[in-house]
């Protein structure tokens, strides 16, 4: 498997390049979003409203980040990736809005396979519950919007990383989830496995029944 | 004096920072017994993670998870305020930047600021006969793999021989969560009992129970064993993309129920086990408990 240091803004090219299984770090620009900052991007889109960035060519990190803020200073305390799937209806407005990387932990689904084929995009697999180690790359906290209105873990943070990594590419834009691919795999073996391993012994010879 | 606010907020600071020592025992090999190349680099960097998050008393995990605290007190000993002492804990951990502040109220989705909130944290009291100790075992779950847990409740022919139905519902819940279920996971499972009692087993197989002991009932410990194994042979692996450690434990814990039904719940531990014990002792002596 190939390894990628790239860095931001991204262009279809770079896209193109990665196939699931690579792993990949990316340095430059990333934005933290989740549930209820993808709800609200999604009015505003939906309205046609002015959105509170230009997310073309842009890496979304599915992520609530604690963040100290003092004095219109931001300083990051902890990161680290949140649920993917639960963002899984946006993909296509994602890729519509330029954004060309998602990075969360857990997979994505079908809407997202299909989205980032069309509009050539990738999801990136970060480890899961290492803020300690995800921390360390974050250099900057450079601005935010809406944490006001939706609070700080839910709102779009604008953060400068170096070598944010390793990310393993998890759905390339080829049409490959390894997460799907990985369930159904699964799924098929248990209806194919016997599960009656233990001894007879271990269950009563009949059960007794009553309403 | 004895300062109990100090001993639980530093337990609570700890618990933060700091997996059991069952845990990080468990993570080490399943480095070692890996061979997926994606799967083991994101367990490498687990264990780089823990390591880090220990020395430099930095949070484990962004997501402050939810606590329950299990307490057991016997008839001449106990501390009157532990629950307030406890709520205060979260809140002082919060400000500090070990727990994100991400209780809310349920419908009206509002962030209370501080992780304070109506049943926060969950209390679960066991009175034992005749000990001189209160023992305190907080436990932070994650949330996100909460997702996919999941309570049945099975009637007699749908249990099946050598309880086959019940594993197959385990295994689909497994091949259900996939990655998402922060794995590798510890998974508990509560049998017996109505719903509520199931679901309460669940959560107490893997917060109470040390994830490398198995069932002291033989035929429950089998039970583990083969689900442990069937589990790790679905070549789901630690990211989802595929690999040999999915799950690091199964504890299954039981109580009885009618003889018309058996509910069963599974319930999933990420695999950052937030979790420290301690007993304390009328004398004003304080003993650290092990999950090994």
């Amino acid at each position: 498997m190939a390894e990628y240091y790239l860095k931001t803004p991204l262009k279809d090219d770079d896209i193109a390049l990665l196939n699931a299984g690579d792993t990949v770090y990316i340095s430059g620009k990333i934005y933290t979003a989740r549930d209820m900052a993808h709800y609200k991007l999604k009015k505003i889109y939906d309205l046609g409203g002015e959105l509170p960035e230009d997310f073309g060519g842009q890496v979304i990190f599915h992520a609530g980040p604690i963040i100290n803020t003092e004095k219109d200073k931001h300083k990051l305390i902890a990161i680290g990736p949140t649920s993917s799937i639960r963002m899984d209806p946006y993909s296509d407005m994602m890729g519509r809005l330029g954004v060309k990387v998602l990075i969360g932990k857990g997979g994505m689904g079908d809407q997202t396979t299909e989205a980032m084929s069309r509009h050539t995009m990738v999801y990136l697999l970060a480890a899961h519950g290492c803020s300690a180690i995800h921390t360390q790359k974050i250099t900057s906290v450079d601005r935010q919007h809406w944490m006001e209105e939706i609070g700080m873990p839910e709102a779009l943070w604008v953060l400068q990383c170096k070598e944010f990594g390793p990310l393993i590419v998890g759905i390339d834009s080829k049409g490959r989830n390894l997460f799907e691919e990985t369930k159904k795999n699964s799924r098929e073996m248990v209806k194919a496995m016997s599960v009656c391993g233990s001894p007879k012994e271990a269950r009563p010879d009949k059960y007794e029944y009553e309403e | 004096m004895v300062d109990y606010k100090k001993i639980i907020r530093d337990l609570i600071f700890k618990i933060s920072y700091e997996v059991s020592d069952d845990c990080q025992c468990l993570l080490d090999r399943a480095v070692e017994m890996e061979t997926d190349a994606s799967s083991k680099m994101i367990l490498e960097t687990i264990v780089e993670n823990v390591n880090i998050a220990r020395e430099c008393k930095q949070a484990l995990c962004q997501s402050p998870g939810y606590l329950t605290a299990y307490v057991t007190f016997g008839e001449d000993f106990f501390v009157p305020d532990l629950e307030e002492i406890l709520k205060e804990a979260i809140i002082d951990a919060t400000k500090i930047g070990y727990l994100r502040p991400s209780m809310v109220d349920p419908l009206t989705r509002v962030n209370s600021g501080d992780n304070s909130g109506r049943g926060v944290p969950n209390m679960e009291y066991e009175h034992k006969k005749g000990i001189d100790y209160i023992e305190v075992i907080p436990s932070i779950k994650g949330c996100g793999i909460e997702l996919y847990n999941k309570v049945k409740v099975f009637t007699i022919p749908e249990i099946g021989d050598n309880y086959e139905g019940i594993k197959r519902f385990v295994l689909e819940c497994v091949c259900e969560a996939g990655g998402t279920a922060c794995l590798p996971s510890a998974i508990g499972i509560g049998i017996g009992g109505q719903v509520d009692v199931a679901a309460k087993l669940s959560r107490r197989a893997m917060s109470l129970r040390g994830w490398m002991q198995r069932s002291e009932d033989k035929r429950i410990a089998q039970l583990e064993n083969e689900l442990l194994e069937e589990i790790n042979s679905l070549n789901i692996g630690s990211g989802g993309t595929g690999g040999k450690v999915t799950t690091l434990s199964v504890n299954i814990e039981t109580a009885a129920t009618h003889t018309t039904l058996c509910p069963v719940a599974v319930n999933f531990h990420c695999w950052v086990a937030r979790r420290a014990g301690i007993r304390l002792y009328k004398d004003g002596r304080v003993e650290e408990l092990s999950f090994m």
